[in-house]
């Protein structure tokens, strides 16, 4: 939108007078062109990476935030435009947050009429026994951010595995794309750095079916090169019905950093953002074994979209600083790698192995990390005995059955 | 609970233990002599393919470019190495190595006019204090303008108009549309003057004097600027992919001596040698980039600022409260490899006349495997037209994202033209 009306240059499709300046190319459009343009490259986004196939099942993860709002929104269009055959679900988390997710899930039940589509509810409380804010309580604001990136993460595929559907997608938006690549250059997070960036992660899928190749859940993120400007123009233009507010707990420290970094390098270049994901994906491209005898680990799950605090979350096989979020992460992060400095005295990296340096000394060790079983407790895919989840359950179970015990002696 | 605070006593030194520490290290304590050797051990590990004994005894040693800018890193690292070709002299009574140091006059487009006065001044005192005969270092300063004296001939048709060298360059930068580009532009000019020089001194190698801080910095803003593809090579010890069928059998590397030791390391290394102060000027962008203390990063407006400044204040900020989480940023990139598959692949292709793309403007391969979501990035003429293409002498398909990037919104019919 221009300072001068007077002087509005025409839309670049249509004589009409320009009325957006879209902020991911500088491109002059009229409201309806802008609308359509936007549409369009979402489709082609699915189109060109082969996203859907016709007749499948597709759950939506709805927060009722503007992102996944109007990715329900765009799919259904699409869907009903184009004749994509396409079933599509909306699947909602309820992680117990007073003030904001009862809220939104208001909003998401609204969606699902205006819609048409079915819509599931999966609580944490109903999942887990807990309520984030039960959480919250229990640990403090610091690691919080972690141990609802790990439920919800669960809860989706979880939700997936009830309904039978196999492929969920997030609304993830470039802004949140760039972020989280330079968040892991600042983590030194290879592995991550080698995925973050794909359009497509096949999840680990829990139960006992886990063995079944076609068990996995796919997770894919239609929106990745959609600014988050331009989705709030399109959910504004299209009058969507959607909830505004944030999460009121605050991101994690690596990630906050990263966020101000993304948003500071908008207002010097707004192209940027799209730069940084072009960046991304030629790390992934660098990263990727080029023998064709090697695979990747199976790409990491990632949490849900509208808490984006922890999705591709700290949780590595460097468990050591999983539970640090918050304002103390960065803190904790140094220290470690200060201590590594000091032990070793040479080059090391918090990562896990990368695939693209497998231990010279010992050709097993890549392997290692690809060993996934079903976690003990849930049968949850994990690479240890218990999976995060169950690891984190335990010891905030620990903390409950002490005060039961107590309230019992009182009365 | 704690009343005046006691004087405390100063720590012994984490190395010799007898000294007092006075100077911090990465994390200890250190004397300024333990501080002063592990401030040189870690370069001159580096420095490991130039040992005597990898040049033969009858062969002149090899000469080094090292570019100098008259900043912190690039003296500590002169200084450095001519304490380390001493030492080689010394022991066996030659050096593994000669250094060539160059400067880059830019005065022509910063308009610093005292300032260059003044640097010239300081380089001629440079070479009486370090260079002379025996000492194996040689001096030279260029102008950043020389660079159109590398034209290739069967570039864009000239035009009588073009003027001076200057005066091109001068066209060329004023002709990009953000300061974001222009320094970006300049940075690529200047490496690839580098270049030139080595190739035109048969120099084996480059030694940038970048610190870890400013490999961290050059990570993240190359990341911003579209350029992943090229970071491993524009970030690490590397042989430098020069299109085969422009150099044939040339090799060329480039070795970052400083890659370990933190900008605040290389202040502390300076503040204790004295006989080096008079030869540091600061740029003025390294002294104007005081970071607020508020925030970590600065509140500017997007118009003042480019994306290479913020980085640099950026990790202004981080070096002091994180230092490690710098240095692993540095050897996380260290560990995405280049496509070497790829300048294999260019080098049989050149024999067979058709050689995988070097980009025009960076000199750096092209990513042909890009999703098409960038291909399609790449034919918006809105943002670059093909006139100004045209002008630049520079074909569509010559060019990688980030330099497009930097091109989109350059003016038309100024007549600037790309040098290479």
């Amino acid at each position: 939108m221009t300072a001068r009306p007077q002087r509005r240059p025409a839309c670049l499709q249509c004589p009409s007078p320009a009325k957006i300046k879209r902020p991911k190319n500088g491109h002059a459009l009229c409201i309806a062109h802008f609308l359509s343009t936007f549409e369009t490259e979402v489709l082609q986004t699915m189109e060109t990476s082969g996203l859907f196939s016709r007749g499948e099942t597709i759950a939506i993860g709805a927060s009722g935030g503007k992102d996944s709002t109007v990715l329900a929104s765009v799919l259904s269009t699409l869907n009903t435009r184009h004749n994509l055959g396409l079933n599509l679900h909306l699947l909602s988390i309820d992680e117990g947050i007073v003030g904001y997710r009862d809220h939104s899930l208001a909003t998401v039940q609204r969606n699902a009429r205006q819609y048409g589509l079915p819509l599931t509810v999966l609580s944490y409380r109903e999942l887990y026994g807990w309520t984030m804010d039960d959480v919250v309580a229990t640990v403090g604001k610091k690691s919080n951010c972690t141990y609802c990136g790990v439920f919800r993460r669960q809860a989706l595929d979880r939700g997936c595995e009830m309904l039978n559907i196999s492929h969920v997608v997030t609304g993830h938006n470039a802004d949140d794309m760039a972020e989280t690549v330079l968040m892991n250059l600042l983590r030194g997070d290879l592995p991550r750095l080698a995925r973050c960036t794909a359009i497509t992660t096949r999840s680990s899928s829990s139960s006992s079916s886990s063995s079944d190749a076609s068990a996995t859940v796919r997770r894919s993120k239609p929106l990745k090169y959609a600014y988050q400007k331009e989705i709030v123009l399109y959910a504004h233009h299209r009058k969507l019905d959607y909830f505004t507010t944030e999460c009121t707990y605050a991101p994690e420290a690596f990630r906050g950093s990263a966020r101000d970094l993304v948003k500071a390098l908008e207002r010097v270049r707004p192209t940027a953002i799209m730069d940084i994901l072009r960046s991304g994906e030629a790390f992934a491209g660098l990263l990727r074994p080029t023998d064709g005898n090697r695979t990747l680990v199976p790409p990491q799950k990632c949490a849900e979209k509208e808490c984006t605090c922890n999705e591709e979350d700290s949780l590595g096989t460097c468990s050591s600083t999983s539970f640090a979020s918050g304002e103390g992460a960065m803190h904790i992060h140094e220290a470690q790698l200060r201590n590594l400095h000091h032990h070793h005295h040479h080059h090391h990296t918090t990562e896990t192995p990368s695939p693209s340096s497998p231990s010279p000394k010992n050709p097993t060790a890549k392997r290692k990390q690809q060993l996934l079983r079903s976690c003990t407790q849930c049968g949850y895919l994990t690479s240890q005995d218990l999976c995060q989840a169950c690891v984190m359950l335990q010891s905030l179970n620990r903390s409950r059955p002490a005060v039961m015990v107590q309230i019992e002696h009182d009365g | 609970m704690t009343g005046p605070q006691p004087a405390r006593p100063v720590p012994p030194c984490a190395r010799c233990k007898c000294s007092p520490g006075t100077v911090t290290g990465r994390n200890d304590p250190l004397c300024s002599t333990c501080f002063i050797s592990y401030a040189r051990s870690k370069p001159i590990k580096r420095m490991d393919p130039f040992r005597v004994r990898n040049n033969p005894t009858n062969a002149p040693p090899p000469l080094l470019l090292l570019p100098f800018s008259f900043g912190v890193s690039s003296l500590t690292l002169l200084h450095i190495l001519k304490e380390h070709m001493s030492s080689q002299r010394t022991r066996v009574g030659r050096t593994g190595y000669g250094l060539l140091v160059v400067w880059v006059d830019d005065s022509g487009i910063s308009g610093d006019g005292p300032g260059s006065v003044r640097k010239k001044e300081t380089f001629m005192g440079l070479e009486s204090h370090f260079g002379g005969e025996g000492s194996g270092i040689t001096f030279k300063s260029v102008q950043l303008e020389d660079i159109y004296t590398y034209s290739q001939p069967q570039g864009a048709p000239t035009s009588s108009a073009e003027g001076t060298n200057l005066e091109k360059l001068r066209v060329l930068i004023s002709s990009l549309p953000s300061l974001s580009s222009k320094q970006d532009i300049l940075t690529t000019l200047l490496t690839r003057l580098f270049i030139r020089l080595a190739i035109q001194h048969s120099s084996p190698a480059i030694l940038f004097s970048h610190s870890t801080t400013r490999l961290a910095e050059k990570t993240l803003s190359e990341t911003a600027k579209g350029r992943g593809y090229s970071v491993p090579w524009s970030t690490s010890d590397c042989t430098i992919p020069l299109p085969p069928s422009q150099f044939p059998h040339r090799k060329l590397q480039t070795i970052y001596p400083l890659r370990d030791l933190l900008k605040k390391e290389l202040h502390t290394y300076l503040s204790l040698t004295p006989s080096l102060q008079p030869f540091h000027i600061p740029s003025s962008s390294s002294s104007s980039a005081t970071p607020s203390p508020q925030s970590i990063i600065p509140i500017s407006t997007a118009k003042d600022t480019s994306i290479d400044s913020l980085m640099h204040q950026y990790f202004s900020q981080m070096e002091q409260t994180y230092p490690s989480i710098v240095a692993n940023v540095v050897k996380t990139i260290g560990r995405v490899p280049a496509p070497t598959h790829l300048v294999a692949l260019a080098e049989v292709a050149a024999e067979v006349e058709q050689s995988v793309p070097n980009c025009a403007v960076c000199g750096f391969p092209i990513d042909i495997d890009e999703a098409d979501v960038w291909e399609e990035e790449d034919r918006d003429v809105k943002k670059l037209s093909v006139g100004v293409l045209s002008e630049l002498g520079v074909g569509v398909e010559e060019l990688c994202g980030g330099c497009r990037r930097s091109l989109e919104g350059a003016k038309e019919g100024v007549g600037a033209r790309w040098p290479l």
